[in-house]
């Protein structure tokens, strides 16, 4: 066995290995296993966040968001049919959360959050993007971040919005559609 | 004619590719118009270049210190409540049916004696008042 191919079986199993102990861990979860639940909580905590912090572009608001996603996933973990479904069914939660949240808002100019990291583009370019998040509506502007920002795959996006594939291909181009007109405007201004 | 302008043929297969996926050949196709159009492919530049900026802009942002603590502390009083919850139509119907018990206890102990009390030899009588006498006062009504 090569050196690439060896490394290649090394992440396979790893990648096998990581999916039988969330299997584990899910099966002691719906026990009521506390230290299941920091497990739990410790491997999903961070995209969780990450993925709220994206669609809401507050991260004051998207740790509260990961919180309720966890207590409802654990609240409801009857309804988890296939354990193995466990991250989709917590990130689906995670998303008509969020969802919640961006229909409950008012429309106003972007949230400013000075708690970023400055890493990557300019500030002054992340606000712009956050402002122009804002102007689309809740379904386009989710599918965007999902895909252009979590590098979701369409089957992923369309399992967590709990829409058909093809639903999130023509959303995913009405808003890139949308963003790159209000993208073109502003830095026209600018 | 516009059917045959290579332009809006590009713009067809770019949206095309978008809802659902390209052929090989329309993927070539479009490959070699954006080396012969400069302005189409500027579009697709200018399309590459707001979805770079997007997953630039991602957050990249981690839990605070005590996310963990805090989301323990709030699975365990929902957990709590929820017990109460499921629990107390069984303690109220208990502590009802305990206040049911009681009354009926009561009720038995304390029945008044079912027998007629017999009165011997008591009956009403008239009795004669003493006679007041009269004061000199007079009330006007
Ligand atoms: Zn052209």
């Amino acid at each position: 066995m090569g050196p690439e191919a060896m490394a290649s079986f090394q992440t396979a199993t790893t990648a096998a290995e990581a999916r039988s102990a969330e299997l584990r861990l899910v099966a002691r979860l719906r026990e009521g296993d506390e230290e299941a639940m920091t497990a739990i909580i410790g491997r999903h905590r961070r995209r969780i966040i990450r993925v709220a912090a994206n669609a809401l572009r507050d991260s004051h608001e998207a740790e509260d968001v990961a919180q309720d996603a966890f207590i409802k996933a654990f609240r409801e973990i009857h309804r988890l049919r296939d354990d193995r479904a466990f991250a989709s069914y917590l990130y689906k939660i995670c998303v008509r959360l969020c969802m919640d949240r961006l229909r409950s808002r008012r429309p106003e100019p972007g949230i400013v959050d000075g708690a970023e990291p400055s890493g990557g583009p300019g500030v002054e370019t992340r606000v712009v993007v956050e402002r122009l998040l804002e102007q689309l509506t809740p379904c386009l502007r989710l599918t965007l971040v999902l895909r252009e920002m979590e590098q979701m795959s369409y089957e992923e996006v369309a399992s967590a919005m709990n829409v058909p594939v093809g639903t999130v291909r023509s959303r995913l181009h009405a808003a890139r559609e949308r963003f790159r007109a209000l993208w073109v405007e502003a830095t026209k201004e600018s | 004619m516009i059917l045959n302008d290579p332009c809006h043929k590009c713009r067809r297969l770019r949206q095309k590719r978008a809802i659902s996926s390209l052929s090989a050949f329309e993927e070539a196709w479009l490959q070699e118009h954006w080396l012969a159009c400069p302005e189409c492919a500027a579009d697709e530049a200018a399309d590459l270049q707001v979805r770079a900026v997007l997953r630039a802009s991602a957050s990249n942002i981690d839990a605070s210190h005590d996310f963990d603590e805090k989301l323990l502390r709030r699975v365990r009083l929902d957990r709590g409540a929820r017990t109460l919850a499921y629990w107390s139509p069984a303690f109220v119907g208990a502590a009802l049916a305990g206040i049911a018990a009681l009354a009926l206890i009561q009720v038995l102990a304390f029945r008044p004696d079912p027998k007629p009390a017999v009165l011997e030899g008591r009956e009403a009588r008239r009795v004669e008042l003493p006679v007041i006498p009269d004061s000199g006062f007079t009330i006007h009504r």
